[in-house]
């Protein structure tokens, strides 16, 4: 059983704002559905499938639902994997379809934690007594940034990658943000500029962490045979793969992401090797989380990867291995504190030839979404979804 | 290397003083097991008895099998910091106060890899640290990694001051300092670099041998303070109530009795206006200053120790009613602890074993002398701990309360009466 060619990305949509202090989360979620559902040539009574994260208000799918007025659900699910819940729903939602559990799959993720005040990233995690790790990370003073920057600083021990070395990835991201138009931070960048940025968490700039926005995202993934009825350039889901990584009782590995599990799984299924892939999406909440996960993908060795980001290298039409070209969680957009969601809305607009021409990638037939969520340092989700243009 | 503190200057009474704040205090019933040992001054961890695997953080069932046997034991603490980070931004205000914050992972060499507020001397990751469980100014277990060997003036760090009562540079009232304790009490502490003792004195005609000697340090300033007089315990309250740092109440008045031997209620009642009512009058016009001090700079107000005794855990018959006032005045210590919770000055109850003094003359050794007593309390406010039991007699009572309250009751019906 696979879920490979079972389902199409038939509808994307991006939200354009980066700060809606007048709209709720979830009037946020609604215009990400309308747009995602117009994008595809359909309509709420057409949506069989709800799927949605964390980011929703109220308990699971069913805020949300009643919200949407989604009348006709017949599968739903909230599963919470933190920032990239979204790109491991698509698999689910294929999964579903695959199954014949719904035909007609919308996945929302909206928020607005810059209208809200809150700095997630250095906002310390972990509220809730009853989780076990509960007390013992926050009272140190541990936020996410310090969580991501220990991986940072070991990758940097281990390895000998560099402060100069992470800059490249900002600095590529910036290379992208400057074509798009709703990007939050439009100017290029150089490793100087990443360096010389106050320290937030040693050895982490303040350009190594991505922005903090308002806004969201929303897909439609539909059956074959509706796919085929749409008038869209058809985006198939190939592979899919998610895990999820621990401190395992201290035989935990700082360097080392869930992304080595969940992308071997994705590439299994879909049959392809990351030599195949034309286009990436990768989670960039801090520059070190890139690097990581290339590495664990297997564009490059374990312990390469300050090498392979240097010079451009992630640089569409400059470099081998294009790169968030919407300038991702970096320059362009992170709403709700959640990548995952823009990197698979990218890849899509790369397989369709819709990316901006400054950056759409020549021939891009095979493209790549992978993300992490919650705490690389200590525990955290990882899925993989691997698209295939028609 | 920790560069060593300098004396303070003097507050500028013009400026507010700032309010304290605590660190993150949530945590899980299971997680207090923790906060438990550590508050005994000790770094436990759970092992489980099926497999042996090392739990952290602490939970119900072991990591390895499962096996809900877990049991709290001792750990050295060694290990090697494998990453190490700087907080520099930060929207939890006890941090945002005092940033940077140091912290690392520490892979222990019993298995875990544990989050730890990283002291200044640690070298650069990877490094060999030692990590122990301090009380934090919230009160719960904080995991703290120390360099692999002490370093000239560690005691001095900013982070490791922040988890710890260090008398340096501080000022602290001692009650009833006249008494073998209070005087080693007031020597031991100008020993410990303070700023100013105080040093009360309930009986001015009596001339115990020692106390002119220590009268005469520079360090000390002798004041009236009787904790049976209200009126008097208010008068010096409101006289240097707003800069006592650390108030060690050491005023105890002890006979050897139990109900039989003795006619009347006069003595019980003596012990209770000196051991139970004496701490609440003190705590009733003290602990309001020190509540609005908790983050009054580098010598904030941090700490207030009871000497209380190891009797007031279990009775001692043949010191009934000295039991009774002690228990007594460790409870009111508990509700006095958790009115000062949100202020970060930490009660230290100290539960010795008995004295080598006059209301013990009639009790075999061992005996804990003074002298070696003031040195653990000390030793106990340089460290994380609050719940303190020095000397052999006390440790062991602490052991066999733990095991079983019930054989220790026991134990104690059926020594003899002196």
């Amino acid at each position: 059983m696979t879920i490979k060619g079972k389902a199409y990305i038939a509808g994307a949509f991006e939200h354009p704002t980066r700060h809606a202090p007048d709209k709720s989360v979830a009037q946020l979620h609604a215009e990400v559905a309308l747009g995602a559902l117009a994008d595809a040539g359909l309509t709420r009574d057409d949506v069989d499938g709800y799927f949605c994260a964390g980011d929703a208000p109220g308990p699971g799918p069913a805020t949300m639902a009643e919200y949407l007025n989604l009348t006709k659900l017949r599968h739903v699910d909230s599963t919470e994997l933190g920032g990239t819940s979204y790109v491991a729903l698509a698999g689910h939602a294929a999964a579903a379809i695959a199954l014949g559990k719904c035909d007609v799959a919308l996945i929302t993720l909206a928020g607005r934690p810059r209208s809200e005040g809150m700095a997630t990233g250095t906002t310390p995690r972990l509220r809730d007594p009853n989780q076990p790790e509960a007390g013992f990370e926050f009272p140190y003073g541990l936020t996410t940034a310090n969580g991501y920057a220990m991986c940072a600083m070991r990758h940097m021990h281990q390895y000998g990658t560099t402060s100069e070395q992470l800059a490249w990835i900002k600095v590529a991201a910036s290379h992208h943000a400057q074509h798009n138009p709703n990007a939050m931070l439009p100017d290029v960048v150089t490793v100087a500029d990443v360096v010389a940025s106050p320290l937030i968490a040693d050895p982490l700039h303040r350009l190594d962490c991505c922005v903090i926005s308002d806004g969201g995202g929303a897909l439609v993934i539909v059956r074959p045979e509706i796919a085929k009825s749409l008038r869209r350039p058809g985006v198939k889901i190939v592979g899919a793969g998610e895990t999820v990584k621990h401190l395992a009782g201290g035989t935990f590995d700082l360097t080392t992401s869930g992304a080595a599990r969940s992308g071997a799984a994705a590439f299994a299924e879909a049959g392809v090797k990351p030599t195949d892939i034309k286009y990436v999406s990768i989670y960039d909440s801090f520059t070190i989380t890139v690097l990581i996960q290339l590495e664990d993908l297997g564009f490059c060795a374990k312990g390469a990867g300050g090498k392979f980001v240097s010079d451009g290298n992630l640089i569409s039409g400059a470099g081998k291995l294009p790169f968030n070209t919407d300038g991702g969680g970096l320059c362009n957009n992170h709403p709700a504190n959640r990548g995952g969601m823009t990197k698979v809305i990218e890849a899509v607009r790369q397989l369709r030839g819709e990316a901006h021409p400054a950056v759409q990638v020549k021939n891009c037939d095979l493209a790549l979404a992978q993300g992490t969520g919650m705490q690389l340092g200590t525990r955290h989700c990882s899925s993989t979804l691997i698209m295939e243009r028609e | 290397m920790t560069r060593p503190l300098v004396r303070p200057p003097r507050k500028n009474p013009i400026l507010r003083t700032r309010l304290p704040t605590l660190p993150p205090a949530a945590r899980s019933r299971v997680a207090l097991g923790l906060t438990a040992a550590a508050a005994r001054g000790r770094f436990e961890l759970q092992v489980c008895r099926d497999c042996g695997t090392v739990q952290y953080p602490p939970r119900e069932a072991c990591r390895a099998c499962l096996s809900p046997r877990l049991d709290w034991r001792v750990q050295d603490g060694n290990g090697e910091l494998v990453a190490e980070t700087t907080l520099r931004h930060s929207h939890e205000l006890f941090f945002r106060e005092r940033m940077p914050w140091r912290l690392g992972l520490v892979k222990l060499d019993s298995g875990p890899l544990v989050v730890a507020h990283l002291h200044g001397d640690c070298a650069a990751a990877p490094t060999r640290v030692r990590v122990r469980a301090h009380l934090d100014r919230a009160g719960q277990a904080a995991l703290v990694a120390l360099p692999d060997k002490d370093t000239p003036h560690m005691a001095d760090d900013r982070e490791l001051r922040e988890l710890t009562c260090d008398p340096k540079f501080r000022k602290v009232l001692v009650t009833d300092a006249k008494a073998p304790l209070g005087q080693a009490l007031v020597e031991a502490l100008v020993d410990a670099g303070v700023d100013l003792v105080w040093a009360g004195e309930a009986e001015p005609w009596k001339k115990p041998p020692g106390f002119e000697r220590i009268k005469a340090l520079p360090q000390v300033a002798v004041v009236p303070l009787d904790l049976t007089d209200s009126r008097a315990v208010k008068q010096l309250a409101g006289e240097i109530g707003g800069r006592v740092d650390i108030l060690i109440n050491n005023a105890d008045h002890h006979r050897n009795f139990g109900i039989a031997a003795r006619d009347g209620i006069e003595t019980a009642r003596a012990e209770m206006d000196v051991n139970y009512f004496g701490l609440l009058r003190l705590a009733q016009e003290f602990a309001p200053a020190m509540r609005a001090r908790g983050a009054d700079g580098q010598s904030s107000a941090v700490a207030w120790v009871n000497v209380l005794s190891v009797f007031a855990l279990s009775n001692f018959p043949p010191h009934g009613t000295y039991s009774a006032s002690k228990a007594a005045a460790l409870s009111l210590a508990q509700c006095l602890r958790a009115e000062l919770a949100p202020t970060g000055v930490r009660i230290v109850n100290v539960f010795p074993g008995p004295i080598d003094d006059e209301w013990n003359q009639t009790l075999p050794p061992p005996k804990i002398a003074p002298a070696r007593l003031a040195a653990d309390i000390v030793a106990a406010l340089r460290g994380g701990a609050e719940d303190v039991f020095p000397g052999n007699v006390a440790q062991d009572w602490l052991e066999r309360w733990r095991d079983n309250p019930k054989a220790l009751e026991r134990e104690l019906a059926a020594m003899p009466q002196p």
